[in-house]
């Protein structure tokens, strides 16, 4: 049987409706992205090469918005198993891991948790954060990495805006995303705190 | 006459919608120490975004085969329950009343009453209010033949975003509840199939209840920035506080000033913003009330003659380290 080429040609369509306001539910576009980001890594230098600068990092800001989904019935052979779901405290755990990746990259880190709280006249620069979004999605595939091995990645994506407020120096404000794909062992909020350290460190001329 | 009404109101109501829940009644919480204020409570300011105010879908369809004798089509998408199951008509009214009631219960201010003047304001205004559900499906006809429609239904999550603002005269705080819940089946009906009105409106009650636990921790530290310093005396006793590891919990200590003794230890329910980071001691905001930042640096200040207490990496709360040793 011929088939007329309209046809053929509507076999490739695809339309798609508005997502744009949505989370992004595109595990495997997250995966790709991952991917790319992955093979550009450039290594931090050592915490010692850094000198010192005091800053102050307030406590992360944003509406950290429930995501679209939470769990899905895992019966597909390809495909997310859980889509998406809350992490109680993200913007908390966030700030720690954050604050502490800042520490270990050689600044000195001063916090504060509130409005009243004054910022001293010594420091540097003051960074404010806002966070986004953060999604956690686990991917599962038939084939890992080519192996024909069956397996389950771990995918995580975080969307800040932040702000850094310098004593010298015109403030810089910038936003940031990261994809992810996790280590099987790997704590999904401490490597994209890894990141987002990494971010904010090169925004401020220190990456 | 009177009647047919009560006849009709029954009918009314037995055919209002099942999911809708009651959002103006608080969960029990622990009195605060009264600070002597009257607070009027604005109505609530509806800023939600339309789609969350009207409810509706965003789905993503795919035709693989879109053809007469055979027809393939997937579809994804979030969809956002209307109003009419989260709150009803009375959503803004009941949210109101939600609040004026968690402020009465915690017993921090009194709620001026109809022409009374009042010594503080608070305006709402309501930015997220959402129950959302995510749904996947397949659908395949074969030779007009339906074959399957494979529903992959996830279990919904609810959300609130509030912005209040507290007045005193020029003095102005923000405070923001912002609460998220996700469907537990335990709790919120039917783990057979998701995404239901009822469990996404239930989720929804849920976030509101713990924006309204959190709400008067969080109006008595503005409270206390828009009063100002009261003056703190030598205290007899202080309170250090130590976050949980899970961020959940707060253990609290008072500890009497004049032996060292730790008079009372106990741990809470972590509401409001976080002041410290997990595991480290610090010199509570609240003692028992909040007090203000002077105040806070007062009582830091008394106590650090005699107790190892400073601001080291966080500059809202000072560290406690315990008894001060020899020089």
């Amino acid at each position: 049987m011929r088939i007329p080429g309209v046809a053929l040609l509507s076999l490739l369509a695809a339309c798609s409706g508005p997502m744009a306001a949505a989370p992004h539910h595109d595990p495997a576009g997250a995966f790709e992205a991952a991917q790319a980001r992955q093979t550009g890594f450039t290594l931090m230098p050592a915490a010692s090469a850094v000198e010192p600068l005091l800053i102050v990092v307030r406590a992360f800001g944003g509406e950290v918005l429930a995501p679209t989904g939470s769990l899905i019935m895992d019966d597909h052979p390809e495909g997310p198993v859980i889509e998406a779901y809350l992490t109680a405290n993200v913007r908390e755990v966030l700030y720690s891991r954050v604050t502490e990746q800042l520490a270990q990259r050689g600044l000195r880190v001063l916090r504060i948790y509130d409005d009243a709280t004054p910022v001293p006249p010594e420091v540097a620069a003051v960074l404010d954060v806002q966070i986004q979004g953060f999604e956690l999605h686990r991917w599962k595939k038939s084939s890992l990495f080519g192996t024909g091995l069956p397996g389950i990645i771990d995918l995580a994506r975080v969307r800040y805006d932040y702000r850094w407020q310098r004593a010298r120096g015109a403030p810089i404000q910038a936003s940031g995303q990261h994809d992810l794909v996790l280590e099987p062992t790997e704590d999904a909020l401490a490597a994209t705190a890894r990141l987002m350290a990494q971010d904010l460190m090169a925004a401020l001329g220190r990456g | 006459m009177r009647r047919l009404f009560l006849l009709l109101s029954g009918l009314s109501a037995a055919c209002a919608h099942p999911a809708i829940r009651d959002l103006s009644v608080p969960p029990p919480q622990a009195p605060r120490p009264s600070r002597g204020c009257v607070l009027s409570v604005g109505s609530v300011t509806d800023e939600r975004p339309t789609i969350e105010r009207e409810g509706g879908k965003q789905t993503s369809l795919t035709f693989l085969f879109p053809l007469p004798w055979i027809w393939i089509q997937r579809s994804a998408g979030f969809r956002l329950h209307s109003v009419d199951t989260i709150g009803g008509e009375r959503l803004l009214s009941d949210l109101r009343a939600g609040i004026v009631a968690s402020v009465e219960a915690s017993g921090l201010c009194r709620i001026a009453g109809p022409g009374e003047s009042a010594t503080h304001s608070l305006e709402v205004r309501l930015q997220h209010l959402y129950g959302v559900g995510y749904t996947r499906s397949a659908f395949k006809e074969i030779l007009f033949v339906y074959v399957t429609n494979d529903i992959q239904a996830f279990l919904p999550a609810g959300q609130l975003s509030m912005e209040l603002v507290l007045k005193k005269g020029p003095a102005a705080r923000p405070i923001h509840l912002d609460a998220q819940a996700i469907c537990d089946p335990s709790l919120d009906g039917s783990p057979q199939y998701a995404d239901t009105e009822d469990q996404s409106s239930a989720v929804v009650a849920r976030a509101v209840a713990e924006a309204y636990a959190a709400l008067p921790t969080e109006l008595e530290r503005a409270l206390a920035e828009v009063d100002g310093p009261r003056g703190v005396a030598n205290p007899k006793r202080f309170r250090i506080a130590r976050l949980s590891a899970d961020y959940a919990f707060l253990e609290l200590a008072d500890i009497d000033a004049e032996s060292g003794i730790v008079v009372e230890d106990r741990i809470v329910e972590r509401r409001g913003a976080t002041y410290a980071e997990p595991g480290e001691w610090v010199l509570a905001l609240e003692q028992p009330e909040v007090l203000s930042r002077a105040d806070y640096l007062a009582l830091v200040s008394a106590l650090s003659g005699r107790w190892d207490v400073r601001f080291e990496g966080n500059l809202t709360a000072a560290r406690f380290f315990g008894p001060r040793g020899p020089d």
